[in-house]
């Protein structure tokens, strides 16, 4: 029975009432340059909520190593530019916020996003949406290269855009 | 196994299942990537031919750099490379379609094949010799791919150019017409293929 009372206690401690299906969820950079633009994407991403009340605070992150934008050489240029072997991850936390459960909502709150070492505090707008019964949460924002010290990759004699896109669309899963 | 191990364990096995992401500590070696093409594997593998010589950086991170230096050289060589073969592909038709032109031409045609084959080995040199980069993808069809294929197919057309278009003018000036003729065929196909395979390698740098 003690060990029991033991096993709910460390799952209630370590687990969360949501959680994501990473088949269907995605994260999802946009870079530009002059001539061309291109996309890359991760599904390996690793989300954590943890809520008291209806107060909560949500961490997203990744390996940067797991986007993929369909060239490697690209890939591994980008890895480079962003010393991934020194700073691997990159992860948004969010201030705490209201979620009452009500979906087809937009929340705005702030997210604290560290990448390349450095942390920023970036204003974000999370649309939760439900359809068919599927939970899905939406942000979509915008960082400078510069501001996290990440020098432009060169292409073709021509630096790539400062600013890089960011979408994220997750399908949410509730714990029952 | 006293009660406060197995504590521990089951709230470390609970910390496991709920926490996908584990820390990893990796050495240099873990840094090179596994599935990199054999030619790398043969240059910079982990018992590489550059490993063992005084070539060998001996830090990831400033072989990282060495890499993108040596590619930011390819790509300014190689778009050097374009312009250059290019031109030489044009005086080449200039001196097939007005024959009046052949002698006016012949020498610049020759020395532009002098800058091209340069920079082009040059160029190629860069990309091959170049330390590995982070990440080499399993998938079959990629641009940076085709790029390499299409560099299979360049580069084999001028590895043989040079030869072809030095046979076409001594065939030429020994008299032997017939000779002349379908050698002059061959290096006007292969400086198309060429050309075309190394045009469409350039525009696959440039795919989503």
């Amino acid at each position: 029975m003690y060990y029991f009372f033991i096993i709910f206690l460390a799952n209630f401690i370590f687990c969360n009432n949501w959680t994501i299906d990473t088949s269907y969820s995605f994260i999802n950079y946009e870079g530009s340059h002059p001539f061309h633009t291109w996309n890359g994407e991760t599904n390996d991403i690793d989300f954590n909520i943890n809520c008291e009340k209806e107060e909560c605070q949500m961490s997203v992150s990744t390996k940067l190593e797991s986007f993929d934008s369909n060239n490697d050489s690209r890939d591994s240029n980008m890895l480079y530019y962003t010393e991934s072997l020194l700073f691997p991850f990159v992860e948004i936390k969010t201030e705490f916020f209201k979620f009452n459960g009500q979906f087809n909502q937009t929340i705005s709150t702030i997210g604290k996003l560290t990448f390349h070492g450095i942390s920023i505090d970036l204003p974000l707008n999370i649309k939760l949406i439900e359809v068919n019964e599927d939970y899905w949460g939406e942000c979509h924002f915008d960082i400078k290269l510069t501001e996290f010290k990440v020098e432009r990759p060169i292409l073709l004699m021509m630096k790539i855009s400062d600013t890089i896109k960011i979408s994220t669309k997750l399908k949410l899963i509730r714990n029952e | 196994m006293t009660p406060i191990l197995k504590i521990l364990i089951i709230i470390l096995l609970n910390i496991s299942f709920c926490k996908s992401s584990l820390t990893n500590q990796l050495t240099l070696s873990d840094t090179l990537p596994k599935n990199m093409p054999i030619l790398k594997k043969i240059i910079w593998g982990n018992n590489g031919v550059f490993r063992k010589s005084f070539i060998n950086p001996e830090s990831r991170m400033k072989e990282l750099k060495i890499r993108r230096n040596m590619l930011q050289l390819h790509q300014r060589l190689a778009l050097l490379t374009m312009g250059t073969l290019a031109y030489q592909y044009h005086t080449g038709n200039e001196m097939v379609n007005n024959p009046q032109k052949y002698n006016e031409l012949k020498n610049l045609h020759m020395k532009l094949g002098y800058i091209s084959f340069t920079t082009y080995m040059g160029a190629a040199g860069l990309s091959i010799f170049a330390p590995p980069g982070m990440k080499y993808t399993q998938k079959k069809l990629t641009s940076n791919k085709i790029h390499r294929y299409l560099a299979f197919i360049h580069f084999t057309g001028m590895a043989i150019q040079p030869w072809l278009g030095y046979q076409t003018s001594v065939a030429g000036i020994e008299g032997r017409f017939d000779d002349r003729e379908k050698l002059l065929k061959m290096h006007e196909t292969v400086g198309g293929i060429t050309l075309t395979s190394y045009f469409l390698a350039f525009i696959t740098t440039l795919f989503k």
